[in-house]
């Protein structure tokens, strides 16, 4: 994102123009490192690749870098006078920095002070220059300035610690910067002749300690005695000469112009992005062509928050009261070009090769901006937000300290809404995005969302464990099928959470709620759906209807389909085949009138066909409601058959229902007397003429499962085909045909024979009755389920292009 | 006496355990008969949960009866098919066999439970219809991928003597990509269900006792 530094408005990446107000973007979007040239983001401070500083910091006489306070490691730091950043003052826009900018607008909208937008980096359009900037302005030369140090004060302890081993070694690699002279680079050969041209002022001058803008400043002042504490004072408008701080007494002599025209390689970044443009131009400098010409190269910092604060401008241009009063304006202007000096030395700085981001953001800084420049930290930089790493570190107190709000709110840089008081700090305090409530959340525009955003509102799918099958026990098996049992729509919630912030607007909101109905309430009249948004529906599901019922009811074929037996299919057919007259046949029965409609005609065909070889059949089932269905299907098949005249019993003996599951299986396979002593109509077995001499399994010279489940067709598999060796095959549901196929693709023949839902059942009858098409009842059942079908995908089909339809015409508009 | 109860049960498990195994592999008369009757006493065990299973209807569904509410009707209405079904079946009415085999249990399954279930499955062609649309509306690779071969399937099955190339494209499906994933689960449930077993000989598992 690249914000606006006029509105604040969040640009995409790679804009030139701000979409709101029309302002220029910088372009640059990264910043490359001057050691190693990685290129890194702009939020860096420190390179990636080898760790050395990306961004310039001051240095006072002694090479000690004093310059900005890291307020976050993160932070594109920009150079800052050391001494004015009083903790109030360096809060406002860290805080402000913090705020995306779709939250400072609202924030902008919803405050009544005019200034509440102060939370913003940069001032309004306005010509008035924010609130907070002016107490700023107001309170800065009241305020003791501080030591090299003083800019440290603001740091929080627990930053100061975590910055101290690297800066103290940097300070230290720094120190002897009179000892650079070989190989420097211009700039530094410059910034050298300034410290020399400065004489003796040293540390005292507090040269190390203000930046070179300033120091510019001083040199053109006409008197000062003193040049140590009153860094701030440019923002002292207004005040009284006799309070001009001591450097501006310094002698004339002393006020040489620090650095060498044109060279305005070390300006701090935010002294640079307050160039006016048109005197980039004047002093051949064009700032915008540099930009074109090398957009990789130039330190993203410089441009992307480029502050070109039209209220800066205007107040440039009208040269401050306290400067006038300095008598200053002559000799600044004269010394534009001398001005905004700093260098930026770096920690190893390369001995060779220039310094192309130096050179490339080398700006004349007009006095006029610099004299008006507020303290990097008051500008607004948007001061990125701690890593979470960093935020992890931080020590409890060092937060409360960081984000004491409530001072903010009284010093009128940060609107109210904004301020959580202390003990809500306390509550809150494991809150790692912590000023933003949920409630506030919401309003987030939809394309300012992060991908984090919206993956924390994705619904989450429960993954529920399988209930049966193979898979049984084992969770997430199929993710899709657990999309498909989402409910259809989220139910709205409730009215919006109450921040634990207890905010204006949460205040108010919650008072609104709460405030009983001035008249009672009128009935909600439920909105009916019409008939006709309800139409597509009922036309479906009559359709379908209609394209099921209507083969059965003419109960012939209607399609002529070429009988193409599957090898399964013609290997069941054939072990029926091979039986001899009056062989016993177990047949398990293991549906009940759930799939009975599948399952029937499966057992229709196979059962006939047993009956039709004059084998004896004994049912059994492991279900409950088993052998009710069983009886039905072996009643109906037992008339007409060729025993029929001596009475069904000669045909089948229907066992009834085995409970015990598994161990059942295993118990008929060592003894069916001790397994079921008798019958469905409760016929001892000793007395079933078709069960005569079945003892065991081993008894029977096939068995038939009839499976609507998976673990019905193991169980019959494990416990009585294989073990016992005898030939086993199956009648499954069309749902279990990938699990029956492996075990009928062995080379052992786990199944001998296998049949599978409808088209099995019509395939195996065409077999049985020797045509070479399907014919029969099952033959009109196949074309019912064909429609079915047919309907079925024509709904997924034509739902899915409207969808898409609909979808890329909401698009469109 | 905790470590009493922790150990009985332990052994008996491991012994019975041990017992029909070697009535698996073994062919001592003893064992075997020992075997299968430890199996029957299984089927038996399975069986009397039945029984629980019926007062345990009673009991929750007497209560909610007795608490009232909009579903207690729903209750009553339960306990009275059950118990009137019960009735029918319990006595032996003269020649007439008992149990469910009894003529009018049978006429009650054959037109009321019988219906009833294959009416339930048979609105499954809607809820498929409906996740089926939802499966579209899911845009991602699965739900692709599921569609795809859910379509590919459901035509290649009621295709049969009329489009050889969509009977082709299922059986296919059948028998490469998901003989393979079935193969391998397969395999994987046999390797739990012996490492389940060796676990519950050796006492590590113990199910019962938790």
């Amino acid at each position: 994102m690249i914000y606006c530094p006029r509105c604040g408005t969040a640009n995409r990446e790679g804009s030139k123009f701000c979409n709101d107000c029309g302002q220029k973007l910088g372009t640059h979007t990264r910043i490359k490192c001057p050691h190693c040239g990685i290129m890194n983001s702009v939020q860096n401070v420190f390179c990636d690749e080898c760790g050395g500083r990306l961004l310039p910091a001051p240095l006072d006489a002694s090479g000690a870098e004093v310059g900005p306070p890291i307020k976050g490691l993160s932070l594109p730091t920009k150079a800052s006078a050391p001494e004015e950043d009083a903790p109030d003052e360096s809060e406002a826009p860290e805080a402000a920095g913090d705020m995306p900018a779709w939250l400072r607008a609202l924030g902008d909208s919803w405050s009544d002070e005019p200034g509440a937008g102060a939370a913003r980096e940069e001032g309004d359009e306005g010509d008035e220059i924010p609130d907070w900037l002016q107490d700023l302005r107001a309170s800065i030369p009241a305020e003791e300035p501080g030591e090299g140090q003083g800019a440290d004060d603001d740091v929080p302890d627990w930053l100061r610690e975590l910055r101290s081993p690297a800066e103290k070694q940097e300070a230290e690699l720094l120190a002897p910067i009179e000892g650079h002279n070989e190989g420097e680079d211009a700039w530094l050969e410059d910034a050298e002749q300034v410290e020399e041209e400065a004489g003796a002022q040293g540390p005292e001058s507090g040269g190390g300690e203000l930046p070179d803008w300033l120091e510019a400043a001083n040199a053109s002042g006409e008197q000062g005695e003193e040049g140590e504490d009153e860094g701030p004072a440019f923002y002292a408008e207004g005040e009284a000469e006799d309070a001009a701080p001591d450097w501006i007494d310094e002698p004339e002599e002393q006020r040489e112009p620090p650095v060498a025209e044109g060279e305005g390689a070390g300006a701090p970044e935010w002294l640079a992005a307050l160039g006016l443009p048109e005197e980039d131009e004047e002093e051949g400098m064009p700032f915008s062509a540099e930009e074109e010409a090398d957009e990789d190269e130039t330190p993203a910092g410089l441009d992307d928050e480029e502050p070109e604060v039209p209220a800066y401008e205007e107040e440039a241009m009208a040269t401050p009261e306290w400067l006038v009063a300095l008598g200053l304006v002559g000799a600044v202007e004269d010394e534009a070009a001398a001005s905004g000096h700093e260098e930026p030395v770096e920690e190893e700085p390369a001995e060779e090769e220039t310094l192309d981001w130096v050179d490339e953001e080398e700006i004349e800084m007009s006095p006029e901006a610099t004299a008006m420049a507020p303290p990097p930290d008051t500008l607004g930089m948007p001061e990125a937000e701690l890593p979470d790493w960093l935020e992890a570190l931080r020590p409890p107190e060092a937060e409360a300290e960081v984000l004491s709000g409530e001072e903010l709110a009284e010093a009128g840089e940060v609107p109210d809404w904004l301020v959580l008081s202390a003990d809500d700090m306390e509550e809150d305090e494991g809150l790692a995005r912590a000023d933003i409530p949920g409630w506030l959340l919401a309003l987030k525009p939809l394309e300012l969302r992060e991908e984090e955003d919206l993956e924390e509102e994705t619904p989450e799918v429960e993954e529920v464990p399988e209930e049966g099958g193979l898979l049984a026990g084992l969770i997430g098996t199929l993710p899709v099928e657990m999309l498909i049992a989402q409910p259809r729509a989220v139910t709205a919630t409730g009215g919006p959470e109450l921040p634990s912030a207890d905010t204006p607007q949460a205040r108010l909101f919650a008072e609104i709620v709460r405030r009983p109905p001035e008249s009672p309430p009128k009935p909600m009249v439920q909105a009916e759906v019409p008939l006709i948004a309800r139409l597509p529906l009922w036309i479906i599901y009559l359709v379908l209807i209609a394209v099921v019922t209507v083969p059965l009811l003419i109960g012939e074929p209607v399609l002529v389909r070429r009988a193409t037996p599957l090898p399964a299919e013609q290997s069941l057919y054939q072990g029926i085949e091979s039986l001899e007259a009056g062989s016993p046949v177990l047949v398990a029965f293991d549906y009940d009138p759930t799939t009975s409609g599948e399952m029937d005609v499966l057992a229709r065909s196979i059962v006939g066909h047993l009956m039709d070889r004059q084998a004896r059949v004994v049912a059994v089932s492991l279900l409950p409601a088993g052998p009710a269905t069983a009886e039905m299907v072996l009643d109906e098949l037992a008339q007409g058959r060729a025993g029929d005249a001596d009475g069904p019993d000669l045909l089948y003996a229907n066992l009834g229902y085995l409970p015990g599951q598994v161990a059942a299986v295993r118990l008929l396979g060592e003894s069916i007397e001790q397994a079921l002593p008798r019958d469905f109509q409760a016929t001892p077995l000793a007395e079933l003429e078709v069960a005569a001499g079945v003892t065991d399994v081993q008894s029977f010279a096939l068995i038939v499962e009839l499976a609507a489940t998976q673990d019905t067709l193991r169980w019959w598999i494990e416990q009585a085909g294989t073990p016992y060796d005898v030939p086993l095959s199956a009648g499954v549901s069309a749902s279990v045909e990938p699990i029956a196929r492996a075990y009928y693709e062995t080379e052992s023949r786990q199944l001998e024979g296998l049949i599978a839902g409808v088209p099995g059942a019509a395939e195996y009858e065409a077999l049985v009755s020797g045509e070479d098409v399907l014919i029969g009842p099952t033959a009109v059942r196949l074309d019912a389920q064909l429609a079915g079908h047919l309907v079925f995908v024509l709904v997924l089909v034509v739902g899915a292009v409207a969808r898409s339809t609909r979808r890329n015409a909401g698009r469109g508009q | 006496m905790a470590a009493l109860k922790r150990v009985v049960p332990t052994a008996i498990a491991i012994a019975v355990g041990l017992l029909v195994l070697v009535a698996v592999f073994g062919s001592i008369p003893l064992v075997d008969a020992v075997a299968v009757y430890l199996i029957d006493a299984a089927v038996i065990v399975a069986a009397f949960a039945f029984f629980l299973g019926l007062l345990n209807v009673l009991r929750v569904h007497g209560r909610k009866i007795r608490e009232g509410g909009a579903n207690s009707l729903y209750s009553f209405v339960l306990l009275v098919a059950l118990l009137v079904v019960l009735a029918l079946g319990l006595p032996p009415l003269g020649n007439q066999p008992s149990g469910p085999s009894q003529p009018a249990v049978q006429w009650i399954f054959q037109n009321i439970q019988l219906p009833v279930q294959a009416a339930l499955s048979a609105l499954l062609v809607f809820l498929m219809i409906t996740a089926g649309y939802r499966l579209v509306s899911h845009r991602n690779l699965e739900s692709a991928v599921m569609l795809l071969v859910a379509l590919l399937v459901l035509v290649g099955q009621v295709a049969a003597g009329l489009v050889p190339v969509l009977v082709d494209v299922k059986d296919w499906i059948l028998d490469v990509p998901t003989m393979a994933g079935v193969r391998g689960i397969l395999l994987g449930v046999a390797l739990g269900a012996v490492l389940t077993g060796i676990r519950l000989l050796l006492g590590v598992e113990r199910p019962y006792s938790d």
